[in-house]
């Protein structure tokens, strides 16, 4: 098996990947996520964003006083759409559709 | 990989379960597929989405998405917080050709230096339009859901004056403390233990704060139990209206980077810890204990470990036969699970959500390094700007306060600090 | 391919504000035509934090003019071959778009449309709703009354779009200066020609002969600088992920009824939206990215009536983006849907300038 270290094991994404985003220019913890991957997974940062920060402190590209972590979106756990469909049904004020930009044709 | 050493020995339960189609040692009530699967030395879930390596769990509880398996019929369930029901069918995924002969796994020789997904295989056309076809078909994780199963759930819509988020023992102290004072509390746990303290609602997890409506979300997981509804799963949504939140979601272990950190066996202290209680099992006493000096002594102590290692002492770590050979410059050890053991990060999504602030701290006093919650003296964490404004607060190890005891006291003080708020506020103020 | 400590040239012919695609691949398509052009690119944030990295990654020439169908097919032509024009995988796919109605309103829409597609020699399919089902077999069709098809649509991942069009214009001399705000702009003369003096938040300034503005759902701030009063305004749009599946979808289906639409990502997540009515802090015409429980729960329950398989699966990430909104309610420009034609036009218009 080969060797390698990880700071991202949803999409694969190795301490290599990142120190090559920063040799691109790319500085931020938003930016590093986007262009290596890192990050966008099932895990969506739990597991690989505190690796990732030590990893900036290493290569002194952020001070400490810079980290800030990449948005914080939900679902910050697992949630079926079933169970969300469901709460649709019983919520009184869903408001009826329009057209869409993907769905506009004019 | 092969992997048929059982890094947990434990009695055997009572429920019957299958592996890919393969009856399994019976899981005793209350038993995770990862216990399960640790009892029964199955530790290759998957496989990863680029480099084609074997993957299994590594958190235990919850939070790093890499033990996805199908469960009866239903694609990427965290196979750490599925308890095992008896006849339950579990199966891995993302695996192409029989165990352990996946040809797939060739890519990971063939790109031993790497491959930046942005350049590969460009040009010319027709090759890119190949390799896009191929990578389609490797990335992925389960087939879709087989037709009979079915969610089924009836929402609810709950307005507590206080909503603790985390029963451990920083949650618990606030609960207990604003409950003793007839505060309309209500404390949400997603982990769903045999036995929950009074008044907690277990299997819930909140799972966002939505500011613009001024709420926050549950998902709620009914357990199951009856063999003839396999292929229904409860689960439903929770709306939480309330006017004070405290965010006790602790702390998590995010992976320490030495040298094939990804392999199956691989796993984190607590979690691991957790798995013991639940099977009631006796750890395999060669497993090795990785990393920095005052977290992986106490885990080791925990878990009756006598293998220590820094992680700057790792020089390599292989798969060798059902085992992981872990390489130092003095010698090598044989383990069949190596035990990161990082500082404990705090889970700062929910509160960060919110609308609190968090700052990077990297130190040994508050002993964790990521993200901690920013809060006043009282312990207020701000307000959640909306319609409704809630106030936050946070207690615990979300804050960096990771030792027990002192995660009790502070709790309990910023308890009293509610209590006076909601006191001196009226309107919702106990009798 | 952009930094933030990019040298910036005192006095360009050409300073464009915003990194977006748009914005880019101006910049790209001007350094080929015109190399000895001296042309900056300012970014406010990090490439792809705008709507060039927020939106769904359809491209389709499904639409409901003739002008927009002619525009949409010469984009989707160019992206044939545009990653190996730009040497960055883009993720193309040719799934196709496969539109549903399912109100009589709707299917005469499509009619229509599938009337002007033919005139222009777009080969759009009339599919029944049984034949929607045969290209979908996961659908729900029972409420569909009519359907159309394109089979050379598709999707793309658009955050190397931006990557692609940076790179290959900072390769052609470019500078792109990213994590840099203009605070302000003005009219100012330099060396006999009228022009624009650029103020940025760093304290440094330059003077441009031209500006582009290519701040897409931002832009009113810079207008505004100006004196510029245009009717443009943003509008948030949600949109969510789930966790990967094995690929089953081949085409981005949109059902008109309910402003749906749904696709598979090369990675296997479904990537999913729907209309909402105006937004929270839409009133004020400035840019939201916020998102919420009504968007999701309204969202599952228009995709699980159209794909029931849908109920169990779970979201990953929940997120939202600004289109930029033209009076009559329809986006300006829809992200990069129509960049690569676009792009070449405004170069086009800018070197007649």
């Amino acid at each position: 098996m080969t060797t390698r270290t990880f700071i991202c094991r949803c999409e694969d994404v190795t301490v290599k990947d990142c120190d090559a985003a920063i040799e691109a220019g790319f500085e931020t913890i938003e930016e590093i996520k986007r262009f290596t991957g890192m990050g966008t997974g099932p895990c969506q940062g739990r597991e690989c964003m505190v690796p990732l920060c030590t990893l900036l402190q290493e290569r002194g590209v952020e001070g400490s006083d810079a980290l800030a972590p990449f948005t914080a979106r939900p679902p910050a756990a697992q949630i079926s759409l079933g169970a969300l469909a469901d709460g649709a049904r019983e919520s009184t004020a869903i408001p009826t559709p329009t057209s869409s930009p993907e769905g506009e044709d004019s | 990989m092969a992997h048929n050493h059982r890094p947990i020995r434990a009695d055997e339960g009572d429920r019957r379960w299958t592996l890919d189609g393969r009856p399994m040692r019976r899981a005793r009530e209350g038993e995770t597929v990862t216990d399960a699967l640790l009892c029964a030395g199955e530790l290759a879930l998957t496989r990863s989405a680029k480099y084609r390596r074997p993957r299994g769990a590594y958190c235990l509880r919850g939070d790093c998405g890499s033990c996805l398996v199908r469960v009866d019929g239903r694609p990427n369930a965290p196979a750490c917080t599925t308890k095992i029901r008896d006849g339950m069918r579990v199966e891995r995924q993302n695996l192409h050709g029989p165990d352990g002969a996946d040809p797939t796994a060739l890519v990971d020789r063939v790109f031993a230096g790497g491959f930046d997904h942005h350049r590969f295989m460009v040009k010319p056309r027709i090759a890119n339009e190949l390799m896009q076809t191929m990578a389609r078909q490797l990335t992925g994780l389960g087939r879709v859901p087989d037709p009979e199963v079915q969610v089924r759930g009836t929402p609810e819509d709950l307005r507590p004056t206080v909503l603790v988020i985390g029963a451990g023992a920083a949650g618990l102290a606030v609960h207990e403390r604003l409950a003793a004072a007839g505060v309309d509390v209500l404390t949400v746990e997603r982990e769903a233990p045999s036995r929950a303290p009074a008044g907690i609602r277990a299997a819930t997890a909140v799972f966002a704060a939505y500011p613009g409506e001024s709420l926050f979300a549950a998902q709620c997981r009914a357990p199951r139990e009856r063999p003839s509804e396999a292929a229904v799963f409860g689960e439903h949504l929770v709306r939480l209206r309330p006017e004070h939140v405290v965010f006790a979601t602790g702390t998590r272990e995010p992976l320490l980077t030495i040298p094939n950190n990804d392999l199956p066996g691989v796993v984190a202290a607590s979690g691991l810890r957790a798995s013991l209680e639940r099977t009631d099992g006796a750890l395999d006493p060669r497993c090795v204990v990785v990393g920095p000096a005052p977290y992986a002594a106490a885990r080791a102590r925990e878990l009756k470990l006598a293998t220590v290692l820094a992680p700057s002492q790792v020089r390599a770590l292989e798969p060798r036969g059902s085992q992981l050979r872990v390489t130092t410059d003095d010698g090598h050890h044989d383990a069949p699970l190596v035990i990161l053991a990082p500082p404990p990060a705090p889970a700062h999504e929910l509160p960060v959500m919110a609308g609190a602030k968090v700052q990077f701290v990297d130190a040994q006093e508050p002993a964790c390094v990521g993200f901690v919650v920013q809060r006043d003296h009282t312990g207020h964490a701000g307000i959640m700007e909306g319609p409704h404004p809630i106030h936050l607060w946070a207690v615990g190890g979300v804050c960096g306060i990771t030792d027990r005891e002192r995660a009790i006291e502070d709790s309990q003080r910023v308890a009293r600090t509610i209590l006076a708020t909601i006191t001196s506020t009226g309107g919702s103020a106990p009798p | 391919m952009g930094r933030r400590d990019a040298p910036l040239p005192e006095a360009v012919d050409l300073a464009i504000i915003g990194g977006g695609v748009m914005g880019l691949a101006t910049a790209y398509e001007l350094s080929k035509r015109a190399p000895e052009r001296r042309i900056c690119v300012i970014e406010g944030s990090y490439l792809v934090s705008g709507a060039s990295g927020r939106n769904g990654g359809g491209v389709r020439s499904q639409w409901g003019d003739a002008g927009n169908v002619a525009i949409m097919r010469e984009s989707l032509a160019i992206c044939r071959g545009l990653a190996q024009t730009l040497n960055i995988n883009l993720w193309f796919r040719r799934g196709g778009y496969l539109f549903l109605a399912r109100s009589d309103a709707s299917a005469a829409r499509l009619a229509r449309n599938i009337a002007v597609h033919r005139s222009v020699g777009a080969p759009t399919e009339q599919l029944t709703a049984r034949e929607a089902k045969e290209l979908v077999p996961e659908l729900d069709v029972s409420n569909v009354r009519a359907a159309t098809f394109n089979s050379e649509d598709g999707v793309v991942f658009p955050w190397p779009f931006v990557w692609g069009y940076a790179s290959e214009a900072s390769a052609r001399g470019v500078a792109i200066r990213t994590h840099t705000r203009v605070t302000g702009l003005g009219e100012a003369r330099h060396a006999g020609h009228d022009g624009y003096d650029l103020t940025l938040h760093t304290g440094e300034s330059l003077w441009a002969r031209r500006v582009l503005n290519a701040t897409g759902a931002w832009s009113p701030v810079l207008n505004e600088m100006l004196g510029i009063d245009l009717p443009n305004r943003p509008h948030r749009h949600e949109i969510i992920s789930t966790e990967p599946l094995k690929p089953f979808l081949d085409p981005l289906v949109v059902d008109l009824d309910s402003g749906l639409y749904f696709s598979q990502s090369t990675r296997g997540e479904i990537v999913t939206g729907v209309t909402m009515h105006d937004v929270p802090g839409g009133e004020d015409d400035r840019v939201n990215l916020g998102t919420s429980l009504e968007f999701l729960e309204r969202m599952a329950a228009n995709l699980t009536a159209v794909l029931p398989l849908a109920r169990a699966l779970h979201p990953v990430r929940q997120w939202s983006g600004p289109y930029d909104i033209s009076p009559t309610a329809t986006p300006s420009s829809v992200a990069l849907l129509d960049t690569p034609t676009s792009s070449r036009c405004v170069a086009s218009r800018v070197m007649d300038s």
